[in-house]
């Protein structure tokens, strides 16, 4: 269930930090803009939290990854993996 | 002090041949001097010059498998991103959407990214409607009704095209389906410009506004009626009507004053949201402290009502009794209620885009309150498009205030409630096939007791 009623908590400082880890693990330049963002999942078996990474390479091109925990969670290794898969 | 200050975003939508251009022109030749980057997904015919007219692609981006509460526009978060790294600060930035984007991916851009959050803020989503035309799309087109559904402002134009009637008519078939949006008849989109930009429709901070005559109270009955009764058998007699149940409460009642029925209303309100016992033809009903759930078959059926005291007793049904015929008897003989009042019944909307404004006094069960809302936005999120509320929460002294896209919920407390200010709560919800009664039932079950 979520809990719509208490404070959300501050990750931004973070989320820049896992920024920076995709930038440098990805080797992207300064321009590629990258966006984290954390989701409730509604599929069975999912974890409650999820974090979505995205970045544009170019204008058409767009990768997505999905880091199944919470974006306060999420650590350096996590990134190296979505490199792995 | 650090003031904070984000660039604000408005978006425009509407079919084209609309009038979209043309409000663009209008805006950005009044704000001339004012740095305002527009990004188009359909290149129109802007007839300022702006350097910083950017052409966007409509990249549709899902976070998540097809859900439409997550998914986002992948070319506003790029463009945006970009904008972002520019020295000189932007003043305003608009979005011209095509005449067929839907308007929650636009919306929800804005929140998916707490960078975004920390640099722009949404201001609105202002829908251009072409009033002569729009009929022809409103029936049948998703897109049309999402923009109308979305909208904060909404400009019904070209209104020296068709009639003072069909302007009423059309107003009104707009209101039911949004009730929240701000309505302005303009030619040519001719209006004051503040009436479009700096809204802040969707700043929690601003006082939060609903209209009264939408947010009329809704009852779940729709009569209530006194009878003076003894402690003897009376038999409540129905014939078949439009509907196969009816849930009906009888409980005693001290008095006929407005004070003594307003008393007895709220406490029935309450006990209209419990379970209710299901009675068939011959069957008892309680006559105090239970809802009764009435079977009703294609026939005549008689329910037998037994006090355990003599005195006077409220009825209160949740359809007309007249629906059904129904009467009341002893001993052959018919009764008439000493006092009675019929409720106004649920609002009825053909367009499957609607809307359900709850008003409703009394404070919540945090816990069920947080239960249900939970549940709701899980189940039913995809339909609803927008929402904004007022709640009162037991043991909280301030108003808790929320407004919603889809699954996205954004809220908290507001202003103290007032001394003998009423804890009223006031909510609305856009969306397609919304069940109004059932919001309202399960609302209602949210009440704290006592």
């Amino acid at each position: 269930m979520l809990n719509l009623f208490a404070e959300k908590p501050d990750n931004s400082l973070k989320i820049k930090e896992i920024k920076n880890w995709t930038r440098k693990v990805f080797e992207l330049n300064d321009d590629c803009h990258i966006i984290v963002t954390e989701l409730q999942c509604q599929e069975p078996d999912c974890p409650d939290l999820e974090t979505v990474i995205a970045f544009w390479t170019t204008d058409q091109d767009r990768e997505q990854y999905k880091i199944y925990k919470p974006i306060a969670d999420v650590n350096l290794s996590d990134i190296h993996n979505l490199m792995l898969d | 002090m650090l003031i904070e200050h984000k660039t604000p975003v408005t978006v425009l939508t509407g079919f084209l041949g609309s009038g979209k251009t043309t409000l663009l022109n209008r805006i950005l030749t009044e704000q001339h001097g004012k740095k305002i980057a527009v990004i188009e997904n359909e290149f129109g015919e802007i007839g300022v010059d702006n350097e910083l007219v950017i052409g966007a692609d409509e990249e549709i981006f899902e976070m998540n498998n097809g859900c439409i509460c997550c998914t986002v526009r992948g070319d506003l978060i790029r463009i945006l991103g970009n904008l972002m790294k520019r020295k000189d600060k932007l003043d305003y930035i608009l979005i011209e959407t095509t005449g067929l984007a839907d308007p929650a991916p636009v919306a929800q851009t804005f929140f998916v990214d707490d960078e975004m959050k920390e640099q722009y803020s949404i201001d609105g989503i202002v829908t251009v409607i072409d009033a002569k035309h729009v009929l022809m799309h409103i029936e049948d087109s998703d897109e049309c009704q999402q923009q109308i559904a979305f909208a904060d402002v909404i400009l019904l134009n070209k209104i020296d095209l068709i009639n003072p009637a069909e302007l009423q008519e059309l107003e009104n078939r707009i209101r039911r389906m949004n009730p929240m949006a701000k309505i302005h008849h303009t030619q040519n989109c001719e209006l004051a410009i503040d009436n479009i930009l700096n809204v802040k429709a969707f700043d929690l901070s601003k006082k939060v506004e609903f209209n009264p005559d939408f947010l009329k109270e809704e009852l779940p009955f729709e009569w209530a009626g006194v009878y003076e009764l003894d402690n003897k058998n009376y038999d409540w007699i129905l014939q078949a009507g439009p509907d196969e149940t009816m849930d009906m409460l009888i409980e005693p009642i001290s008095d006929l004053d407005e004070n003594t029925i307003e008393k007895a209303k709220k406490k029935a309100i309450i006990q209209f949201s419990e379970e209710a016992l299901s009675k068939k033809n011959k069957a008892y009903l309680h006559s105090k402290g239970k809802l009764n759930q009435l079977v009703l078959p294609n026939s005549e059926s008689i329910f037998k009502i037994k006090p355990t005291e003599a005195g006077k007793y409220i009825f209160l049904t949740q359809h007309l009794p007249e629906e059904f015929s129904a009467v009341l008897q002893a001993d052959n003989q018919i009764i008439e209620p000493i006092w009675q009042n019929e409720y106004a019944a649920s609002h009825e909307h053909d367009d499957e885009v609607t809307s359900v404004g709850i008003s409703l006094e009394g404070n919540l069960d945090g816990y069920k309150l947080n239960t249900w809302l939970s549940k709701l936005l899980q189940e039913k999120g995809v339909d609803i498009f927008r929402m904004k509320g007022i709640l009162s929460i037991q043991n909280e002294p301030r108003r808790f205030v929320f407004q919603g896209v889809h699954m996205l919920f954004d809220g908290k407390p507001d202003r103290i409630w007032e001394k003998n200010e009423p804890r009223l709560n006031q909510l609305v919800f856009i969306g397609r096939n919304l069940d109004r009664q059932e919001l309202n039932k399960s609302f209602r079950a949210c009440l704290a007791k006592g």
